[in-house]
């Protein structure tokens, strides 16, 4: 008990670095919850050289369903490119007169090759010049009579009611999911961090000294290890609470079973973070093999993406990570499963643990320092 | 006149850790500055060498005034810290060179001050190690390398020898008799009191921030002391021996405890013999005898009521 | 001059715990490599998979045989697909589950209603959470409904033999995103030579507290250097030893890999000494605003993941919805990879600009702090 207390105070000692330990992830995934899903609808950019009433009832219109951007004619190119607007329309000086005239005009607008998502705009925008170009030939090139029929044109005598179906369901739980992916990044990563008092340990020469002690290397590393389970334990609980009272997030029927599942994966990832740090001599090399370890895990594991969206390769690659299990166990335990269904994943995740104290009490590998 | 303080006070917070200071050093000696940890010893040395700025109180070093000359006098001015101060990832050649350059030693000149200095702690064989390599002894030479490889005016040694085995200690001890005797000014601060006995020509005690004593050592001891005690173990005491012990001219007291026999004498009596005389007379046999010659370790005591090493 | 000589003396040192280096750099390689093949198919742009939606007609008017007709058009059917629904409880739960978009229903007695002249609407049904394909489905719709509307304007204006025509109306200027746009591994070779930049905030937040911690700040304090010297020295090395990495990465991608870093590489190379300045200077402010070296180094690096993650380096953010997308631009990352990705695909050289500066204002204002609260005794 002496270390774990002593770990605490510690931890706790430079209370700007705490803290800020402390609230960063807390800070992250509530923004994230907050930020996450949805996706944009189509973007459109107009630019209108010839500005009369036609030209704003079609921009007008188009404002019905995707978002009209504000755009310089000459970033069109890149955004399009970039993904950052679907279609682009120009519109000619002179294009109004043209169509009351009934002369042919056309405008001009632009797209990527490699995408066809930008054809409901195209459509749109061609029935609507279309129509303006019949309406013209009926009104004879009276711009009163046109414009009357454009009025008429645009009251949507006939016109399409939307109306949303909730299902706000779905969509919590695979935000719940997402913010549980990045605890999971979070947890990792905290464990790596935290298990650097080993090293400051060997560098202040106080872990020989411990070693010498009656206290058994043993009790050393499992009391170290009790430390940053309660530590990373705490964080869990808080973000758990945020999720649920703040955020609303759906947990699925049991928040206990869950609970269950990140308190062993709590062990695992602190007893990662001891594997870490037990191989490597100094801080630089244990931050930089931590990340070297945590990061790709939480890749192949899926924190970051759908598992599925990768090559079969990587995916089966992707079994021998513990994040992968916790995740897949935590979607089960989201949609109505109990612990009985995770009994599997609970295993995995307890012999990972097993493996990697194995690593990280290792007493030759403690002792090479 | 190397070094000359006036009233310096330095103040951290409520914590007087340098409590009006004065004293000189004079060029070419060995200058001990003497006193438990905690004393204040670094922080007066820290104000010394302008790495702090103490609160009152005047310092020229080198007969001038610190402030404004920084450059020209930090040049003459090699320390070696209490705790090593080294890179532990550069070997000890780039270790020395490093500090050398930061007083602008260039090209040749720096490479030959740079051997001078390794040859003479004793690691030029070892020049390509890196210095977290070397054994506990060598890191305290290379921590004096790096101090002296710009041939300073004045080397401040902060306890240079703590922790080490005794041969490298030795070393040391010569190393610093050498330096001396090549012209350099040594403030050599310890709590070992043998090695600033061996060492210093004058010496300064310090205490709780205070300066309690100065001067040579003879001075600091005459000072202080003003009782010889001999102590007697006897193989058997009878109180007649009191007696006519305590009329043996000079002899103040005369205390029995058991089989030991304790004279307590005025200053230079010369009695010894006189009370060896009473002693056989008695017919008592001595089994052992001890002259209490005053010490700085007794000097410290009187002074201070605690010993060094508390 | 002796600035320079310890700005040399801490590459000298950076780089002679090797070990550590060639981690640092072997994890961004690695994961270009990895993520850059394995993450093809997010970035080449693709067309969009087919949009089903349901159809329930309670019509069964002409309008009913119009709307069919439109939906089986050539060009519709390329990406919309419809399954007629029996009820809309039926539809409800193919949208609650995911496999339909949306449901149009054309209610009863529409035709008739339209044939009367008066107001009339189809109704959608839509959820509200998958907005881009949504925003398909209403941009069909509307131009379905447009045609309609159209033919009846025609003939409230009385010109009821007026046949409605077909004309010619956009001319398409079709750009190809091949060679403009970033394949996976260009993606990732910009943001994870950003991410070890960044990572870089170790170096600077080591810079000072290490001379304390290795009692060396002593010999500094007592040589005859400037103390602005040591500082703009250690600054300086720091600030070389992340900006060579970041040149290890380009040169490695580019010989190895074949990353396309564009024809402007002298202002790739501006950028991202910029941004090791940025992460250097970042990093000694929080070591100056912490107490433990150890403590604000475990921050720093827990920080540049998730300002990399927010960022996009790792997922591109633009794939996690609008409002992750704007929230990764207050990420140090977004500044210097966008303003690489500029450089590259010819992005606007205003943006480019203002990225720039912004990152040397960081870097003065994280001086400035790292300054104001620099403690210098050498205790």
């Amino acid at each position: 008990m002496t270390i774990l207390i002593n770990n605490l105070k510690r931890l706790s000692r430079d209370k700007f670095t705490f803290i800020v330990m402390l609230l960063l992830p807390i800070i992250f995934i509530s923004f994230s919850m907050y930020a996450m899903g949805g996706s944009t609808p189509l973007r459109v950019a107009i630019i209108d050289k010839d500005n009369t009433r036609l030209t704003s009832m079609l921009t007008e219109g188009l404002k019905n369903g995707t978002d009209i951007l504000e755009v310089q004619e000459q970033d069109i190119k890149q955004m399009l490119i970039n993904g950052k607007l679907d279609y682009a329309v120009k519109i000619n000086e002179g294009f109004t007169e043209a169509i009351i005239n009934g002369r042919d005009t056309k405008l001009e607008t632009m797209s990527l090759k490699e995408t066809n998502t930008s054809i409901p705009i195209k459509l749109y925008i061609e029935s609507f010049v279309n129509s303006s170009k019949n309406i013209a030939a009926a009104a004879k090139g009276n711009e009163g009579e046109f414009y009357r029929g454009m009025e008429l044109y645009v009251s949507n005598m006939v016109s399409a009611d939307y109306q949303s179906i909730e299902n706000t369901e779905r969509d919590t739980k695979s935000n719940t999911y997402l913010s549980l992916g990045f605890m999971v990044m979070f947890m990792l990563f905290m464990s790596t961090n935290a298990a650097t008092l080993v090293l400051e340990d060997k560098y202040l020469k106080t872990y020989g000294r411990v070693l010498s002690s009656p206290i058994s290397a043993r009790s050393y590393f499992m009391q170290n290890l009790l430390s940053y389970i309660v530590i990373t334990f705490i964080q869990v609980c808080v973000i758990f609470a945020i999720l649920i009272f703040v955020f609303k997030a759906d947990m699925g029927p049991s928040i206990g079973n869950i609970l269950v599942l990140f308190l062993v994966f709590a062990l695992t990832s602190v007893a990662l973070g001891l594997a870490v740090s037990s191989l490597t001599n100094d801080l630089r090399q244990n931050n930089a093999l931590s990340y070297l370890i945590t990061i790709p895990l939480c890749m192949l594991g899926g924190c970051f993406w759908p598992r599925d969206i990768m090559p079969s390769i990587l995916r089966q690659l992707s079994n021998f990570t513990p994040v992968t299990w916790v995740l897949s166990a935590s979607e089960k335990l989201l949609y109505g499963g109990s612990l009985a269904d995770i009994g599997s994943e609970l295993m995995i995740l307890l012999l990972f643990t097993l493996v990697f104290m194995i690593v990280g009490s290792n007493k030759n590998i403690m002792m090479k320092a | 006149m190397v070094v000359e303080i006036k009233d310096l006070v330095k103040r951290y917070g409520d914590f007087l850790a340098v409590d009006n200071i004065s004293l000189s050093i004079d060029d070419g000696e060995i200058f001990g500055l003497l006193g438990p940890n905690g004393a204040g010893k670094t922080t007066a040395i820290n104000c010394m060498i302008g790495m702090q700025k103490q609160d009152k109180g005047q310092i020229k070093l080198f007969g001038q005034d610190f402030t404004g000359r920084e450059g020209s006098i930090k040049k003459e001015i090699g320390i070696v810290p209490q705790d090593l101060a080294l890179y532990w990832d550069l070997t000890c050649y780039e270790n020395v060179s490093f500090f050398a350059k930061l007083y602008g030693l260039k090209d040749g000149l720096l490479r030959s001050r740079v051997q001078e200095a390794l040859e003479f702690t004793g690691l030029w064989d070892r020049r390509k190690d890196l210095a977290k390599k070397l054994s506990g002894g060598m890191k305290r030479r290379l921590n004096i390398a790096c101090a002296i490889v710009h041939q300073p005016k004045l080397i401040i040694m902060d306890e240079p020898t703590v922790g080490i085995d005794p041969q490298s200690r030795n070393h040391i001890l010569q190393s610093v008799k050498e330096l001396n005797k090549k012209g350099s000014t040594i403030i050599y601060t310890s709590h070992y009191m043998e090695e600033v006995e061996e060492l210093c020509s004058r010496i300064a005690i310090m205490d709780h921030g205070k300066l309690i004593a100065k001067g040579t050592k003879e001075e600091l001891k005459a000072f202080i002391t003003v009782e010889e005690k001999t102590e007697f173990e006897l193989s058997s005491v009878n109180y007649t021996i009191t007696d006519t012990v305590k009329q043996v001219s000079g002899v103040k007291d005369c205390v029995v405890d058991g089989s030991r026999l304790t004279v307590i004498s005025e200053k230079n009596s010369r009695n010894l013999s006189k009370i060896i005389d009473c002693i056989s007379a008695a017919e008592a046999d001595i089994l052992s005898m001890n002259i209490e010659k005053p010490t700085l370790e007794t000097v410290f005591l009187t002074l201070t009521g605690r010993t060094l090493r508390d | 001059m002796k600035a320079l000589n310890i700005a040399y003396y801490t590459i000298l040192r950076n780089f002679r715990d090797y070990k550590t280096l060639l981690l640092m750099l072997a994890l961004p390689i690695m994961l270009i490599a990895t993520m850059g093949s394995a993450l093809g198919s997010v970035f080449t742009p693709g067309d969009m998979s087919v949009t089903t939606i349901c159809y329930l007609d309670e019509d069964k008017g002409f309008m009913s045989q119009s709307f069919e007709e439109f939906l089986e058009s050539e060009e519709i059917s390329k990406m919309m697909q419809y399954k007629t629904a029996a009820s809309k409880e039926e539809a409800f739960e193919l949208i609650k589950d995911g496999r339909a978009v949306a449901l149009i229903v054309l209610p009863a007695n529409l035709s008739e209603d339209i044939q009367k002249g008066g107001k009339a609407s189809i109704e959608v049904y839509n959820s509200k959470y998958s907005s881009f394909r949504e925003s398909i489905v209403q941009s069909t719709i509307n131009g379905f409904v447009n045609g309609t509307n159209a033919q009846l304007v025609l003939r409230q204006m009385g010109a009821v033999s007026q046949e409605y025509e077909m004309f010619d109306n956009i001319e398409e200027t079709a750009v190809t995103a091949e060679g403009n746009a970033p394949r996976a591994i260009d993606y990732y070779a910009v943001t994870m030579l950003v991410m070890t930049i960044m990572y870089g905030t170790g170096y600077g937040n080591f810079a000072m507290k290490e001379e304390k911690r290795l009692n060396t700040s002593i010999r500094l304090a007592s040589a005859p250097v400037n103390y602005l010297e040591v500082v703009l020295g250690k600054l300086a090395g720091s600030v070389v030893s992340v900006f060579l990495q970041g040149m290890v990465i380009i040169a490695f991608t580019k010989l190895v890999f074949n990353v396309n870093w564009g024809g402007s590489l002298g202002l790739i190379i501006f950028v991202c000494f910029s941004a090791s300045l940025m992460s250097v200077g970042l990093g000694m402010m929080v070591s100056n605003l912490g107490k433990n070296p150890q403590a604000t180094g475990g921050l720093l690096n827990l920080g540049v993941s998730i300002t990399t993650f927010l960022a996009g380096g790792y997922f591109p953010s633009s794939q996690m919805g609008p409002a992750m997308e704007k929230l990764g631009h207050i990420s140090p990352n977004y500044l210097a990879q966008q303003a690489m990705f500029n450089t590259i695909y010819g992005g606007s050289t205003a943006q480019t600009t203002n990225l720039i500066i912004t990152i040397w204002a960081i870097v003065i204002a994280a001086f400035i702090i790292a300054g104001l609260t620099e403690r210098r005794s050498a205790n």
